[in-house]
């Protein structure tokens, strides 16, 4: 049985974390690492974008490997995600 | 003077309780009203409603939403709004609401919005019924819009809420592959004709912040992640009387 290529399967793993409850963040991406790196290499996928709270950025790895292992990618995956929460504003109003 | 406190795309989950209140607890002392430019929610849960009501609770001034995508993933739209208004929190669609502030009369009207993109590469309702539905949908909510803005007449100033932007200029910095999925030019339109003073929008997490319409309308995109912080605020002074001196031609 052939692999599916990671390019198909890098389309997956955003999906399910914009899709799946346990992380549901719709603007994260997750792409390879060190793309230009001579085998033998491990296969490194990079998430990146903003998480809103700890439990979700918790869950970036695990959901992002299941996609990966259920395809047949056995991959390290790197959480590079930023997590973001509401601050009160600091400039005034904008006139208009 | 109106001063409006606006934010979108504040993403609600269960695991937001205790969140968000604090971002909020001088809101009252800056804004006279806050609006709320949709994806209050997650997945789109009356649980996750709920925990935005309860961490909105204790903000003493209207508060008026438009719904976002996001809140209509759990097809759960009915028992959202019902919730967000037990939590005090208005949602507007094809729908305005009149306020009294400081002695003048805001108009706030409010439509979810979709998408289509932007001239030039707008998306036509031409051939698949698939497509011609999802731009029909467009036209649709753009109509309830301008519908609803044309019935606050009278109002001294007027406000559109939408979720989806009006404009490419704020949406500039998102991949231009997904333009026609974060906003649609039929928003616009809509504005330019029935009128209005400012339009805020949420949707485009990666795009800027201020923009116009063809027609001059100011545009300003409040997503929550491109902004930086719980709310921008907004101050509109009494309209300039027709023909005076900074009048809108």
């Amino acid at each position: 049985m052939s692999v599916t290529p990671i390019e198909h399967v890098l389309v997956h793993v955003t999906d399910a974390l914009a899709t799946d409850p346990r992380v549901a963040e719709l603007g994260l991406a997750a792409h390879l690492a060190d793309e230009d790196a001579p085998p033998p290499r491990t296969t490194v996928v990079v998430v990146e974008g903003n998480v809103s709270t700890p439990e979700r950025k918790a869950n970036v790895v695990t959901v992002a490997a299941e996609v990966l292992e259920d395809a047949g990618w056995h991959a390290v995956v790197q959480d590079r995600t930023l997590l973001t929460s509401p601050v009160p504003p600091v400039d005034g109003a904008e006139d208009l | 003077m109106i001063r409006l406190a606006a934010v979108g795309d504040l993403h609600a989950g269960t695991d937001s309780r205790g969140a968000l209140a604090a971002a909020f607890s001088h809101v009252a002392a800056e804004a006279d009203v806050l609006l709320l430019a949709g994806d209050l929610t997650r997945v789109g849960t009356p649980a996750e409603a709920a925990v935005l009501g309860d961490e909105l609770r204790s903000v003493p001034i209207p508060k008026l939403a438009v719904l976002g995508n996001h809140d209509h993933h759990g097809d759960e739209v009915a028992a959202v709004v019902a919730t967000l208004a037990a939590g005090g929190i208005t949602v507007l669609e094809g729908t305005g609401v009149r306020l009294e502030i400081g002695g003048l009369t805001l108009g706030v009207a409010g439509a979810k919005g979709f998408g289509g993109g932007f001239a030039p590469s707008a998306v036509s309702a031409f051939g698949e019924r698939e497509l011609k539905r999802f731009v029909e949908h467009t036209c649709t909510t753009a109509a309830r819009l301008r519908n609803a803005l044309g019935e606050l007449t009278g109002c001294d100033r007027r406000v559109a809420l939408l979720h989806y932007a009006p404009v490419r200029d704020t949406v500039q910095g998102e991949p231009p592959e997904i333009h026609a999925f974060l906003g649609s030019q039929l928003l616009a339109e809509a504005v330019d004709a029935a009128g209005a003073d400012l339009v805020l929008h949420g949707h485009a997490h990666h795009g800027a912040e201020r923009g116009s319409t063809p027609g001059g309308i100011p545009v300003r995109n409040v997503a929550m992640p491109l902004i930086g912080c719980a709310y921008r605020v907004f101050a509109l002074g009494a309209a300039v009387p027709a023909g005076a001196p900074g009048a809108r031609a």
